[in-house]
């Protein structure tokens, strides 16, 4: 289990986020949403060990995030960052492929178990058709996809994605909604940042909210309504009603 | 699976062809020389070890392979070897193209000092070369801080710097020393005429260290050259880049420090295989080794078939060329 205890960490001398505590559970979907700049990508980092604390701290399995070197870290979290920029042409199947190096001693080769999880990822990722191409020929979207197959060829309890359908084209949107959800189901935790409320209301097992860097709340996606949502986004929201998981919210 | 450019080039080919003309280079630089000596003489001598008795016709041939060709050759080999894996390394944690083994200014370093060494005409040459290259690695990390190693921008800028320093020094010490002056650029543009078994001894572990620091770690080299963020896929992102600088920076110190400032092979050799063969580390690593190998061994062989003219020419005569037909076919 992954906990930030009364967190505060950000890049200066000014923290980003401010006395945050949250848990991240085993078996579910956590969305954490709020405007630019509310702090969601430096939360994500803080819970991966990458940003300076300021304050509080990061505990995974109840040991302190930060003296836990960075492979035994890597084994436990994958995380996808908002943004890639490939900068050598590696083909797509050795960039998934590196989501297995921290499951690798120095001189060992990948193991036939190591393969088979890379293929999975490509599969579930849609990326058999362009496995060997080199990364820098990529569209954004597929890119974006190979990240995402890296982090689930890393094969961790726990799953840190920011933003990961920002590029990403409504159908493969919807392809890595459900694979997070499947990664849920198969009882690893899985925070989510994410832009899309609907999309949070569809896959969530619960919504976290923050603004200027502190947490507004953490609710049930059938407990969101527009009061909470004009307050994290400055907007009137409007509803479609039905089910819970149906539920559509529109800025007004 | 989609086809690349790359797939056209195969690793295990073009590294079979490299260990046999390496070996082909190796013999004919035994071989030829003022001495002529037939490769079947060559390998009789290299199996019976070397004679004491060398007034004899056979103890001339044996002496002039064991104690001048094979240092030689050996030491041209370790050096550009070594030089290529170096820049291999540099180009993967600078995340730079034009990074190359000189970048944080052990090359000025060393050239200053070997230029002061000259001029004030003191002994040991070697170590004041030695001592410039650390001091000027040592300044280079002091400037770049701790920040350096997570930003490889400000290690670049405070090796372009002091690079920059040590060159307006080493002009000062060219412009002062008169008669000496033809003696500091001749060594600062590279020779391996005065090899020998020590610098063979310093040289060959030299790029063996740089060889296997690179292998053991060639999937956090793919990690970080790749810009991926290394961090949270298990890579010590700083201490990775810490290490392999350091390291790969000292053996640069040895190599500069016993044959001069040889420039090329270690900028360009590691593109030529990258263009080759893509940019895993696993692939690029060895055959860099090897193609900076071969091409020091046939640039000094041709530098002693040119009243030893400076190797660092000869590299950039050869190599360059090569290079631009592969851009150009690659285009």
């Amino acid at each position: 289990m992954l906990a930030a205890v009364g967190l505060s960490a950000g890049y200066g001398d000014e923290p980003v986020i401010r006395e945050l505590s949250l848990t991240v559970r085993p078996g579910e979907v956590l969305a954490l949403l709020g405007p630019n700049g509310s702090g969601k990508s430096t939360l994500l980092s803080a819970l991966c060990g990458v940003v300076k604390t300021a304050g509080g701290e990061v505990l995974l399995d109840g040991r302190p995030l930060l003296r836990m070197n960075r492979r035994s870290v890597s084994r436990k979290i994958a995380y996808v960052p908002q943004q890639s920029v490939f900068t050598q042409g590696f083909r797509v199947e050795e960039i998934v492929l590196m989501g297995r190096s921290c499951w690798l001693g120095p001189f060992e080769r990948p193991k036939e178990d190591d393969l088979r999880r890379v293929e999975r990822a490509l599969e579930a990722m849609e990326l058999q058709q362009v496995r060997g191409k080199p990364v820098t020929e990529l569209s954004g979207g597929e890119s974006q996809r190979a990240c995402l197959a890296r982090a689930l060829a890393q094969d961790t309890p726990i799953c840190l994605f920011d933003e990961p359908t920002a590029s990403l084209d409504p159908r493969h949107a919807l392809l890595v909604m459900e694979q997070l959800a499947r990664l849920a189901r198969e009882g690893k935790g899985v925070v989510v940042a994410l832009h899309d409320v609907n999309l949070a209301f569809r896959y969530s097992a619960r919504m976290a909210f923050l603004r200027g860097g502190r947490l507004l709340g953490e609710f049930l996606p059938e407990e969101v309504d527009g009061r909470i949502l004009e307050s994290v986004f400055d907007v009137r929201w409007t509803f479609a009603e039905g089910l819970a998981k149906g539920r559509r919210a529109f800025p007004a | 699976m989609v086809k690349t450019s790359r797939d056209k080039f195969r690793p295990i080919p073009i590294g079979l062809f490299l260990v046999v003309a390496l070996g082909g280079a190796l013999g004919f630089s035994l071989a030829s020389g003022d001495v002529p000596i037939s490769l079947r003489e060559v390998l009789s001598i290299l199996a019976t070890g070397p004679l004491k008795n060398a007034a004899s016709p056979e103890g001339l041939a044996s002496a002039v392979v064991w104690q001048v060709r094979l240092p030689r050759a050996l030491t041209a080999l370790a050096t550009g070897a070594g030089l290529a894996g170096c820049g291999v390394l540099f180009q993967a944690l600078l995340m730079n193209p034009l990074a190359e083994p000189y970048t944080l200014g052990v090359a000025s370093g060393a050239a200053f000092g070997a230029a002061a060494a000259i001029s004030f005409q003191l002994p040991f040459l070697t170590f004041w070369a030695f001592a410039g290259s650390l001091g000027a690695l040592g300044v280079v990390l002091l400037l770049g801080g701790r920040g350096a190693l997570r930003e490889p921008t400000r290690m670049i800028l405070a090796g372009v710097v002091v690079g920059s320093i040590l060159s307006a020094a080493i002009a000062l010490l060219k412009a002062l020393s008169g008669q000496m002056m033809a003696a500091i650029v001749l060594w600062i543009m590279g020779s391996f005429s005065g090899s020998d078994w020590t610098s063979t001894v310093w040289c060959l572990p030299a790029a063996i260290c740089v060889a296997g620091l690179g292998l053991g770690l060639h999937r956090d080299l793919d990690i970080v050259s790749s810009g991926s963020p290394a961090l949270f896929l298990g890579v010590d992102e700083p201490r990775l880049r810490f290490g392999l600088l350091l390291a790969s920076s000292l053996a640069t110190a040895v190599f500069v420090s016993f044959s001069g400032v040889v420039g090329f092979v270690g900028l360009v050799v590691p593109h030529l295989v990258r263009i080759s063969v893509g940019p895993n580390h696993i692939r690029v690593l060895p055959l860099s080794f090897l193609g900076g190998g071969l091409l020091m061994l046939m640039a000094d062989q041709m530098a002693r078939g040119l009243a030893e003219l400076p190797v660092g020419v000869i590299t950039a005569l050869i190599g360059g060329p090569i290079f631009c037909l592969l851009l150009w076919r690659r285009a």
